[in-house]
C-alpha cells in the first residue's frame, strides 16, 4: 500500500507544483532568503530581521478603517515589485473595502483554518479546469535554466524534470475531475504545512503586523500576502536594495554577461513569480478572480453568516 | 471497485510516458546545508552541471535524462576575503596589461588562481589565470579584454582551483574603478543601449520576452 501511496503522491506533487506552488530556485537557494521550517535561535534573528527589512517595511498595515487603501496600494506594490503581478484597480478597492470593513468590525477576521480551506477549494477548483496549455505555460515559467522545476524553493518535494511535471500535473487535474478524495485530503495537507508554517513565523517574528494571525485570524491583505507567499514561494524576506544584491551575486556565481542575459528571454526581471530570477513560479495560475474572490469572499461575511 | 482501484492505479502510472523509468541521481554523504557543483557524466559521455544545496540530510537528488554513471560533488566554499588591486583605476582606452592583487590565500597547489572581472550589476566582464603568485599573498594576472566594458565600477574576485579540478573556492574581491567609455542611452528611453532590446527605438525597452512587460494581471 505504501507503494501506492508513493504512486499517488508523484501527480500530487507535480499538481501542488503546477497550481502556483512550482518553484525552482536553482542556485537561489544559495542565498539566505527562505523560511527555514526549523531555525535556531541565530537564524530566528537574522529571519526575523529580513522580515522586517521586507513584508515588515515595506506593507504598511492598516490598524484604522481609513488607512485601508493605503495598505492595500503599498501590498499591491510590495507583491508586483516581487513578482510581476499586478493587482487591478478594481481588486484593490474591493480589497480595501473588505480590509476597512474588518477594521471596523463589519466583518469578521479570516482565521487560518478557514485560509487553509479556502485555498484548498480554490486550488481543486482551479485544477479541474487546468488546460493542457495552462499546466504547459506554468511548467515553462517555473523551471530553471536546466529545465528542471523544484517543488517549493527548498526542494522539499523533490525536483521534477518539466515532461515529467507535465504529464503528472495533467494526471492530477482528471483525478480532480473525478472529485477524487485522496487528492483533496492530499492537497489540503500540503496547504496547510505550507500556510501554517508562514503563519507561525510571521506571528512569532512579526508580532507587531502578524501577532493575532494564530488565535484571531487575518485581515484580507494579509491572506493576500500570505497565499501569494505560499503560491510563489516568496519569502516576504529582504529590501528591495538587498534583493538586487542577491541577483547581482547569483549573475556572479553563473558567470554571467550582458550578452547571455539580453539573450535569455525566459526570464524576467522580477526576484519572483513567472520566469522569476530567484524562485521562478506561476501564482498567476492560481490568483485568478474566482479564486481570489473566494478569499475575499471570507471577510464580506457570505459564509460566516 | 475499490478492490482493483490499486491495481487500475499502478497501471495508469505505468502507461503514463515518463512515469516508468523517471532517472534521478541520488548524491549523499555530503556536508549538509552546503552548496555542491554536482557535474554528472552519462554513459554516452555527455554532462550536466548543477548547482545544489545539500539539505539536513546532506542528500542531493538530481533528476537526469538517464542513468548517471558517475558523478562528482565539489562543495563551493567562499572565504570571503577583502584583497586590493593595483592599479585601483583603469583607463579603458587604454587598460594596463597586468593588474597585481594582493591579499591571502592564493593558493597554486592545483593550478593557478582565476581571476574575473564583474561590472556594478555583477554581470562578467572578463577572466584570466594568474600568471604569476608571490607568497599567497600577491597575484599578477593579465587584464582581460576590457574592450566592451564601460567607465563604472568592477569587482575582480580570486578563486582557487581545488583538489577536484574546479575553481570552487573563491578567495575573495577586490574593486576597482574603470573610466573613459561611458554606457550609451543612444534612443532616451532610459535602458543603456547594452541593455535596450532596440537602442535606436524609444518605445522599446529592457530586455526580456520580447520586449513585453512581463506583468501579470489579477482579476483582469
Amino acid at each position: 500500500m505504501s507503494l501506492i501511496k508513493g504512486l499517488r503522491r508523484r501527480p500530487l506533487i507535480a499538481i501542488a507544483t503546477v497550481l502556483a506552488f512550482l518553484v525552482s530556485a536553482g542556485i537561489a537557494v544559495w542565498y539566505p532568503s527562505r523560511l527555514p521550517a526549523k531555525a535556531s535561535a541565530e537564524d530566528k534573528q537574522n529571519l526575523q530581521n529580513r522580515l522586517r527589512k521586507g513584508v515588515g517595511s515595506e506593507v504598511r498595515f492598516a490598524a484604522r478603517p481609513e488607512q485601508a487603501d493605503e495598505a492595500v496600494a503599498s501590498a499591491a506594490d510590495f507583491i508586483y515589485w516581487r513578482s510581476g503581478l499586478k493587482l487591478t484597480e478594481g481588486f484593490k478597492k474591493r480589497l480595501a473595502k473588505a480590509e476597512s470593513d474588518v477594521l471596523n468590525g463589519k466583518s469578521p477576521l479570516i482565521t487560518v483554518d478557514e485560509l487553509n480551506e479556502e485555498m484548498t477549494k480554490a486550488v481543486i477548483d482551479r485544477l479541474a479546469t487546468l488546460t493542457d496549455e495552462e499546466i504547459e505555460e506554468a511548467t515553462e515559467a517555473s523551471s530553471d535554466a536546466q529545465g528542471e522545476v523544484r517543488s517549493r524553493a527548498d526542494a522539499k518535494w523533490g525536483v521534477m524534470r518539466k515532461e515529467d511535471l507535465i504529464l503528472q500535473a495533467k494526471a492530477g487535474r482528471e483525478w480532480s475531475r473525478r472529485g477524487d478524495v485522496g487528492l483533496q485530503l492530499g492537497l489540503r495537507q500540503m496547504i496547510e504545512g505550507e500556510v501554517n508554517d508562514r503563519v507561525s513565523t510571521l506571528s512569532a517574528l512579526l508580532p507587531e503586523q502578524f501577532g493575532n494571525a494564530n488565535s484571531r485570524g487575518v485581515t484580507p491583505t494579509q491572506a493576500l500576502l500570505i497565499a501569494y507567499s505560499v503560491a510563489a514561494d516568496d519569502p516576504l524576506t529582504n529590501s528591495r536594495s538587498e534583493i538586487a544584491q542577491m541577483l547581482m551575486q547569483k549573475r556572479m556565481a553563473e558567470h554571467q554577461t550582458r550578452e547571455q542575459r539580453k539573450a535569455q528571454k525566459s526570464v524576467s526581471g522580477s526576484p519572483y513569480g513567472p520566469k522569476g530570477l530567484l524562485h521562478p513560479s506561476a501564482p498567476n495560475l492560481f490568483f485568478t478572480k474566482s479564486a481570489v474572490d473566494k478569499l475575499l469572499n471570507l471577510s464580506e461575511g457570505g459564509k460566516k453568516q | 471497485m475499490k478492490k482493483i482501484l490499486p491495481l487500475l492505479l499502478l497501471l495508469f502510472v505505468l502507461i503514463l510516458p515518463g512515469c516508468g523509468p523517471s532517472y534521478s541521481c541520488s548524491v549523499s554523504g555530503l556536508v549538509p546545508n552546503t552548496i555542491y557543483f554536482i557535474v554528472i557524466t552519462y554513459a554516452d559521455n555527455s554532462i550536466s552541471v548543477h548547482t545544489l544545496p545539500s539539505g539536513p540530510a546532506g542528500i542531493i537528488i538530481v533528476p537526469t535524462k538517464a542513468y548517471c554513471s558517475s558523478y562528482v560533488a565539489v562543495p563551493l566554499t567562499n572565504s570571503n576575503l577583502s584583497l586590493s588591486a593595483s592599479p585601483t583605476s583603469i583607463y579603458l582606452l587604454s587598460p594596463p596589461s597586468t593588474v597585481t592583487i594582493t591579499g591571502q590565500s592564493f593558493d597554486t597547489t592545483y593550478g593557478m588562481p582565476r581571476v574575473e572581472y564583474f561590472d556594478g550589476n555583477g554581470y562578467l566582464v572578463g577572466s584570466a589565470y594568474a600568471t604569476s603568485v608571490s607568497g599567497g599573498t600577491s597575484l599578477t594576472a593579465n587584464v582581460p579584454d576590457l574592450s566592451s566594458a564601460y567607465s563604472g565600477s568592477y569587482q575582480i574576485r580570486v578563486s582557487n582551483k581545488t583538489y577536484q579540478g574546479y575553481y570552487s573556492h573563491t578567495v575573495g574581491t577586490a574593486n576597482v574603478s574603470a573610466y573613459g567609455r561611458d554606457r550609451l542611452d543612444s534612443d532616451g528611453d532610459g535602458w543603456y543601449d547594452d541593455e535596450d532590446c532596440d537602442p535606436y527605438d524609444p518605445y522599446r525597452g529592457a530586455y526580456c520576452n520580447d520586449c513585453e512587460d512581463p506583468m501579470v494581471i489579477i482579476c483582469p
